[in-house]
């Protein structure tokens, strides 16, 4: 990078560093640019640039005419990030944060089952009508089934009463990558399979049965990824390449300029 | 965004998702060099400058690299780099969230080390004897810190899941690692914790992939309780 782009990346760290060590916290207003940048020892601008990455993080926010505040750091906000990373990955990895998704849902449903509430199952049942329609019959669209999955899911790992963990397995998730799956499924016919997962995951949560919930929730994941694995190329364009060995050797290239 | 910068801010989005949605497409892969900043603002219609902060700001998150004088690069776009934005979180969490974090942590390691007791070879399971030797030999905080840290690392490694990987690792930082083991070395803790992680080296040797998974859980199990009770000192 050249001179000046390492300097603001340095400032993002040093930034970064400061709110670790809580010098800055939560809600907290930073200092004015001006004060800031000759604190930290760098021009306005780079600080400029600096806050407005940390900012696209989640981590600073600007409020109008008041100056720059630190985010509540809520868990969501800065797993925002996770996500669309998430989004991005190869197929390799897309595999293997599936199975981290799998150990995390089995644990959030068994967590679910000892404190979901009547209004969350109700919830729950709601969920599994609206999936039920079949966009294959023109009932429904696949859209909407995806809505109710999220939202199942969603349901499930908020009774946890975990926040990190919902907004962990909520980033893990991949909004694209589910609606991906669900059209390959619908281009399957499993459908029904795929409904009749999420019935099981919410008739272990009504009897509160926490291991049960635990192995149909860790079941469910666990087709995605056999579905995954037999064909990647059906969920993400770009997967057709093998996982090992894909793109050119690390390094710099000097010649390529 | 509403701040008098919210309409760049909004533009920068914009390029954000533009090169977001050429790597998922698959028309710039792990490794490849980025056009440069001018082609990419006339090929999107976008402003250079908001081209520039969308790349700083992947670059933050571990997409892009720049490569002295090379230009910038799309990252091999592995785990250890996507997710170095969750060991942020970690490192900046406080109080409830402190726990909810160390609740993940053993949810996942437990199974990381439950695989482990099935995968790891001979070699790996010599390093994990050696970390543990060195956690009992040192005397100062900061070395039985990076023992504990490459026991518990090498252990979570042997399961081979680099993204599960990186995940563990976001969540228990050598920061967050040093917090905890500085308010707990009295009472006997180092002691207990010292007969834990001989429980799960025992429980991975024996390749007894139930027992590996009780040990750890049982150990992360402590460290959570002592957190639960101290957490006032924290916030």
């Amino acid at each position: 990078m050249d001179k000046r782009g390492s300097v603001i990346t340095e400032t993002i760290d040093r930034l970064k560093t400061m709110i670790v060590a809580g010098e800055f916290t939560a809600g907290q207003r930073l200092p004015t640019e001006r004060d800031l940048a000759a604190r930290l020892g760098v021009s306005r601008s780079s600080l400029r640039e600096a806050i407005r990455a940390l900012t696209l993080l989640g981590v600073l926010e600007a409020r109008q005419g008041d100056g720059t505040y630190v985010t509540s750091l809520a868990p969501h906000l800065l797993l925002d990030a996770v996500a669309m990373l998430v989004e991005l990955s190869p197929a390799a990895t897309v595999l293997d944060l599936l199975s981290v998704r799998r150990v995390l849902e089995s644990a959030a449903a068994a967590q679910a089952a000892a404190h979901i509430t009547d209004a969350q199952l109700a919830a729950l049942a709601a969920c599994l009508e609206e999936m039920r329609h079949d966009p294959q019959r023109g009932d429904g669209s696949v859209d909407e089934v995806v809505a109710a999955d999220v939202r199942f899911h969603e349901i499930v790992t908020e009774a946890a009463g975990n926040a990190v963990l919902a907004a962990l397995i909520g980033a893990l998730s991949g909004r694209t990558l589910r609606a991906r799956v669900w059209r390959g499924h619908a281009d399957q016919g499993v459908f029904a399979r795929s409904i009749g997962e999420h019935e099981a995951i919410y008739q272990a949560l009504r009897d509160r049965d926490a291991t049960r919930a635990a192995a149909v929730a860790g079941a469910h994941i666990a087709a995605v990824e056999a579905f995954f694995r037999d064909a990647p190329e059906r969920v993400l364009p770009g997967a057709g390449s093998p996982p090992d060995g894909v793109g050119p050797p690390p390094g710099p290239r000097p010649g390529a300029a | 965004m509403t701040d008098d910068s919210g309409g760049r801010t909004t533009v920068t989005h914009r390029a954000i998702e533009e090169i977001k949605h050429k790597i998922a497409a698959g028309e710039l892969a792990p490794g490849q060099r980025l056009p440069t900043e001018r082609d990419l603002a006339t090929e999107l219609g976008l402003s250079r400058s908001s081209m520039r902060e969308a790349i700083r700001a992947l670059t933050v998150m571990g997409v892009l690299e720049a490569r002295h004088g090379a230009g910038i690069y799309v990252t091999r776009l592995e785990p250890k780099d996507l997710l170095e934005t969750f060991g942020v979180v970690a490192e900046i969490s406080r109080g409830s969230s402190l726990v909810d974090l160390l609740q993940i942590r053993r949810i996942l390691e437990p199974a990381a080390t439950a695989i482990a007791a099935a995968r790891i070879d001979e070699a790996t399971l010599e390093t994990v004897r050696s970390h543990l030797d060195r956690m009992a030999a040192c005397e100062r905080v900061e070395d039985i810190i990076a023992a504990d840290l490459a026991f518990h690392q090498t252990i979570v490694g042997a399961a081979g899941n680099p993204a599960l990987e990186a995940i563990v690792a976001g969540l228990s930082t050598r920061t967050f690692r040093a917090r905890v083991w500085r308010g707990h070395r009295d009472a006997g803790a180092l002691g207990r914790m010292r007969l834990e992680h001989e429980r799960i080296y025992r429980a991975l040797l024996a390749r007894d992939p139930e027992a590996a998974r009780a040990a750890a859980s049982v150990h992360v199990s402590e460290v959570e309780d002592w957190l639960r009770s101290n957490i006032g000192e924290w916030d």
